[in-house]
């Protein structure tokens, strides 16, 4: 002889009984993984020791705030130039060939050593001395080169205006 | 007959094709892959919709679009040529002018999206067109979905599904104005406009400008940015502007991303009959959208509101979460062993006390085939009684026992390609697009595409009778009157499919002889309808290729129901409409589940498989099997059990996953007897009308929280995933039926549900190849189903399921309609409602939804209307003998004359329909009469609030075309064929000129 009934009473757990459960709950997953914690704890002090925390609590808290700022001032002619000059040297790493680029890189840095050891004994060069230095061969290979990185430039950029 | 076959060559690559392929269609299947931004979703409707130009190739030198050009024998095609890909870049440029890429940032970066996809396979780099924003604000009037015409590519594949799949006919692309966009109806906002909220524009967008709200701000890391950062970023990427290999490539991370946060899970409906799966996309407990995927095999792409966007009640605040118990008059919450102890122990003492037969068990439709095997394990073998039934009887037992009669097997004779491919589909007594939606697509479509004619009987006229080549209204309760005089015409007029009668039926003299009194005269007498009528439905019967029958409520919820689907039978029987392709018998399942639970065996009279459970050798398997001994005579159905309770009978029940207190028919009665009951258990996802006269109510978990099977009105059986964990302390129901069986000493054993399959396929010939391993994913079998797994789609092929293999025209005759009395002058008709499933129970936990549609309405015809001074918003009531309902009025050409419908969504009893109907029932199955009620009315109020809000789709203006009208691009001024543009462009310098 059941009537139609529709009030429910709750088994409320106490605020209390929650909240122990919640907790060991927690405990139990820091003991299972103490290690990392306290590595995590030494990391957080350090951080904290050095204003690291304070800062990161002050920009996430104004996060919008700042976001917008930061991406005003990011969306600047300056910084498009930048991001741009950026992503072409980038594109011009990519395209160069690494061999060709560590040649050159090995010439460079032998000719920096040399150029540097002639600086510190100031010797003075005359006209005939440069006349003499074109017939070494190592000059003429390096001047050489030069002349057709100079050929190969111009054919790019005359590409260019043709475009 | 063979497909013809011929070698062509793509890209150097030389493959088979078919003919009437496309050339892109014939690179698709052999895995060549040609962009086709507009032909991502090709099954739509008309085929290619030609709209997107990304899809070029080179033929011969000359530049044509793959999408609709046939491949041709030894034809030579190159999609990567210079000139193709140029012109296939040259449709990109075009459609990022409508179109920004903000991919990182946009919610629809999830790796599927076929603008970012096809862009990045072109390798588009800069853009050649400026991106130019279009002169409409987003439109996010309609709760669910949302139109950003900014990025909107005009591909018309949301036009193409809304005209020519789902043929709602609310999308179309005005090409006429300077700047084209797509709109609703005659551009309205999408709220106010005919659309039926069935999300298949938002499903085949293939980028972001028709998105799922639920997904905006959710889906991505940085979509949910506050929009004053956000804009400076897009504005900030376009300027520094690196080229979009580089955004594609952190779009590509992002969303490489997004994997390990969202899910996305494979699940079956659980709403309708239909069976649609798709994939539910989460983010922890947080549902994001559903997405239908054309592997799907009943709805593809398809979707109904329902389906799309109606689960909002699995993270509901309504949840049940703990068991409760009654003491007193509260319930109490208390913990599974306490709830399981207590019904142990009641039960067992009224097993002991007043017999087995003193239990009774109803099991649910809603939840699995695997569970509604055990709940019958249950009752059978732990409790030793078969009063066992299921919701099936208040809908389809009539459709199942007619078709045993005639053909000998209770289900769709084949799948909706049978229907979908008919030449003639009869609607009777059934409104697939408001119950059924998205197998009514597939008529509709066929109906406007294909020309497959289409009948429709009906009282109301519903959408599809509007479409109808002829819509029947016979008087109410009159169908087996008209269907067999149409029946004796055919016969008569010599018809007749003579050979199939001669080599496949039995019982042909005796039954046209039962015939005789069903004239065209008596017909025109008792269903109302003339002779011209009836004529003319023969002969669209006899000219078709094949007919097939659809029907439900409207049939089987008669106290001739059953008769009337045997009639039904034999008229496809006399016509030779079984066993062969798009043709048969249709009965529309109404709840994911109904044709699956009876199939399991939550039948009073049937074991798995309907095996009878009176024959010994039927039972004496599963005795076996189980190890204890199973009763062996039927037991009581669902209105027995209510009856026997209120004998005194039945005193202790265990119902689960149905809200028997509102929709079996009058409910005063069924209140009244479950007062009656010693102990009551339901067992719910909700504190349901029923779960308020129980002793313990148990906590469920719905379909998205469990695995199993369903089995839909096909009797195609799917596997659905688990997406998410059971909501607080639920269980699913099959562990909940183990735990307690076991608390009953029954050492069940079942550790997934596909343990429970698997003893099924061992028990049940029928499921005999029926393993989970065989419905990964999107696969499903199709019972019967061959111990090698081979499923029977199309029925009946070489025998019907009788000893001879010859089916039976059974005779029957013509029961009345119940009649009230004089003082009842109205006919009340009832159902189903799009937008509600149902009571409503699920579905009204959605927003949206009580947005669209929130109250029952009472539909009254306009003569009715004058005539008793009514008008829409007027309050009412409704007394028939039984009870009486207060509901308000919409007046509408639906109905007509003094026939009223009410449909069913309500939990509130004031205004449930079952307060009025009556416990009369169909003669052989006891389905309770629902539509043969009558009602008097009296005026309470006569202005107020119309019950269905004025932004109901109901009250829109639908647009019809065919498919998006490409032509009409082509013919504006500023549009200039891709070629063309190539020759000036002076990158092509083709041989022919193009049109287009």
């Amino acid at each position: 002889m059941a009537k139609a009934i529709t009030q429910i009473e709750q088994k409320r757990k106490s605020k209390q009984e929650e909240r122990s459960e919640d907790l060991s709950a927690i405990i139990n997953q820091i003991a299972d993984n103490r290690e990392v914690i306290q590595d995590t704890l030494i990391i957080l002090q350090e951080l904290h020791a050095t204003g690291v925390l304070d800062m990161l609590k002050g920009l996430l808290r104004t996060r919008e705030k700042v976001g917008q700022i930061a991406i005003e001032q990011i969306n600047q002619p300056g910084m498009h130039n930048i991001i741009k000059n950026g992503m072409n040297t980038i594109g011009l790493l990519a395209e160069m060939e690494s061999d060709q680029l560590k040649a050159m890189f090995s010439g460079l840095n032998t000719g920096l050593e040399k150029a540097a050891e002639s600086a510190k004994t100031q010797e003075e060069v005359g006209l005939w001395g440069l006349m003499k230095s074109v017939r070494d061969p190592n000059v003429r290979t390096s001047m050489n080169t030069m002349v057709n990185f100079l050929e190969g430039m111009g054919n790019g950029l005359n590409q260019q205006k043709t475009h | 007959m063979e497909d013809n076959r011929f070698t062509m060559k793509i890209n150097d690559q030389e493959f088979e094709a078919i003919e009437g392929q496309s050339i892109l269609e014939a690179a698709l299947e052999n895995n060549i892959y040609i962009p086709g931004i507009c032909s991502s979703q090709p099954d739509l409707g008309i085929g290619a919709i030609q709209t997107c130009d990304t899809c070029y190739v080179d033929v011969n030198g000359d530049l044509k679009r793959a999408c609709s050009t046939d491949a041709q024998p030894n034809m030579v095609v190159n999609s990567v040529s210079e000139t193709a890909k140029e012109a296939q870049l040259e449709g990109m440029s075009r459609i990022l002018k409508n179109h920004e890429l903000y991919c990182t940032v946009c919610d629809n970066n999830n790796g599927n999206c076929e603008v970012h996809n096809t862009a990045e396979y072109l390798q588009l780099d800069h853009q050649k067109y400026e991106f130019t924003p279009k002169p409409y604000p987003p439109d996010n009037s309609h709760p669910f979905y949302r139109y950003e015409p900014d990025q909107c590519i005009l591909c018309g594949l949301c036009v193409e599904a809304c005209q020519d799949l789902q043929v709602s006919e609310v999308l179309s692309i005005d090409w006429e104005r300077e700047q084209p966009r797509v709109i609703w109806d005659d551009d309205v906002p999408i709220n106010e406009s005919s659309c039926v909220s069935c999300g298949h524009c938002v499903s085949v967008c293939p980028c972001n400008a028709l998105m799922e709200k639920s997904m905006l701000g959710e889906a991505g890391y940085m979509t949910g940015t506050p929009k004053n950062i956000l804009e400076p970023m897009i504005d900030l990427t376009k300027e520094v502007e690196p080229g979009y290999q580089e955004i594609f490539t952190i779009s590509n991370v992002e969303a490489t991303m997004r994997e390990d946060r969202i899910n996305k899970t494979k699940t079956v409906c659980t709403y309708c009959g239909v069976g649609c799966s798709f994939e539910v996309w989460t983010k922890d407990r947080e549902i994001l959208k559903v997405q239908p995927t054309s592997d799907a095999p009943v709805n593809g792409i398809s979707t109904c509101v329902k389906g799309k966007f109606g689960w909002d009640f699995v993270n509901s605040e309504e949840r049940l979460t703990k068991p409760l118990i009654r003491k007193g008059d509260k319930f109490y919450e208390a913990t599974w062993e306490e709830a399981l102890t207590l019904m142990a122990d009641k039960f067992t003492e009224l097993k002991d006390k007043e017999g087995s037969d003193s239990l009774g068990f109803i099991a649910s439709s809603k939840c699995t085939n695997e569970e509604n095997y055990l709940f019958q394990k249950l009752a059978r073998s732990v409790f030793g009684t078969n009063n066992i039934d299921n919701c099936s009887r208040y809908c389809q037992t009539p459709a199942s026992a007619g078709l045993m009669r005639t053909v000998g097997i209770g289900g769709d004779s084949g799948t909706m390609e049978d229907i979908a491919t008919s030449d003639l589909v009869i609607v009777v007594g059934a409104n697939p697009t408001e119950s059924h939606p998205v197998l009514a697509t597939r008529v509709k479509r066929a109906h406007k595409l294909h020309g497959q004619k289409l009948i429709v009987s009906d009282l109301r006229k519903n959408e599809l009778a509007d479409r109808a080549d002829l819509h029947i209204h016979p008087e109410p309760g009159s169908d087996l009157v008209w269907i067999s005089a149409v029946t004796k015409y055919i016969l008569d007029q010599g018809w007749e499919a003579k050979e199939f009668l001669e080599n496949r039926v039995n019982n042909v003299e005796e039954f046209k002889q039962s015939l005789e009194k069903f004239t065209l005269e008596y017909a025109e007498k008792h269903a109302g309808l003339s002779k011209e009528t009836l004529i003319q439905t023969a002969e669209m019967i006899r000219d078709a290729e094949g007919t097939c029958i659809l029907w439900a409520m409207g049939v089987t919820q008669h106290m001739g129901g059953t008769d009337t689907s045997t009639a039904i039978a034999n008229l496809l029987l006399v016509t030779g409409n079984f066993g062969k392709p798009g043709a048969g018998a249709y009965p529309l399942r109404g709840h994911n589940n109904v044709q699956g639970a009876s199939d399991f065996g939550t039948m009073p009279n049937f074991l798995p498989g309907y095996e009878p459970v009176e024959k010994d050798e039927v039972r004496s398997r599963y005795e076996q099997a189980w190890g204890t001994e199973l009763p062996k005579y039927p037991g009581l159905n669902n209105h027995q059990i209510v009856e026997a309770i209120m004998d005194g009978n039945v005193k202790g029940m265990y119902l689960f996953g149905e809200e028997m207190g509102l929709v079996d028919s009058n409910i005063n009665y069924v209140e009244e007897a479950f007062e009656k009951l010693d102990f009551f258990v339901v067992q719910d996802i909700f504190f349901s009308k029923t779960a308020q006269y129980a002793d313990v109510v148990l906590p469920a978990a719905p379909s998205l929280e469990k695995e199993g099977t369903f089995t839909n009105t096909e009797r195609r059986i799917q596997r659905f995933y688990q997406v998410m964990d059971p909501l607080d302390d639920c269980k699913p129901d099959w562990q909940i039926f183990q735990e307690f069986a076991n608390k009953m000493g029954a050492n069940w054993d079942y550790s997934h549900p596909s343990d429970i399959m698997d003893e099924v396929a061992k028990l049940a010939p029928v499921f005999a190849g029926v393993s989970y391993d065989r419905m990964e994913g999107w696969d499903s079998q199709v019972w019967p189903v061959k111990p090698n797994g081979e499923s029977t789609p199309l029925l009946y092929e070489e025998r019907f399921k009788f000893l001879d293999g010859k089916a039976r025209l059974f005779p029957v005759d013509w029961t009345p309609p119940l009649q009230m009395g004089e003082e009842f002058d109205l006919h009340l008709n009832n159902g189903r409602l799009l937008e509600q499933f149902h009571e409503g129970n699920m579905t009204n936990k959605s927003e949206g939804i009580n947005h669209k549609v929130s109250n029952p309405w009472l539909e009254v015809s306009h003569e009715l209307a004058k005539e008793r001074n009514l008008q829409s918003g007027s309050l009412v009531r409704l007394t028939s003998p039984y009870g009486k309902v207060k509901v308000r009025v919409l007046v509408t050409n639906r109905v007509t004359g003094n026939e009223l419908y009410l449909p069913m969504n309500t939990t509130e009893n004031e205004k449930a329909v079952n307060k009025l109907t009556s416990s009369y029932y169909d003669k052989d199955t006891h389905t309770p009469n629902y539509k043969e009620t009558q009602v008097k009315m009296e005026l309470l109020e006569k202005a107020g609030e119309p019950p269905l809000p004025a932004h109901n789709h109901r009250f829109g203006n639908p647009q019809p075309h065919i498919g998006v009208e490409v032509e009409k691009k082509w013919n504006r001024k500023d549009f200039t064929p891709v070629p063309e543009t190539l020759k000036r462009e002076g990158s092509y310098h083709g041989k022919s000129n193009h049109a287009n």
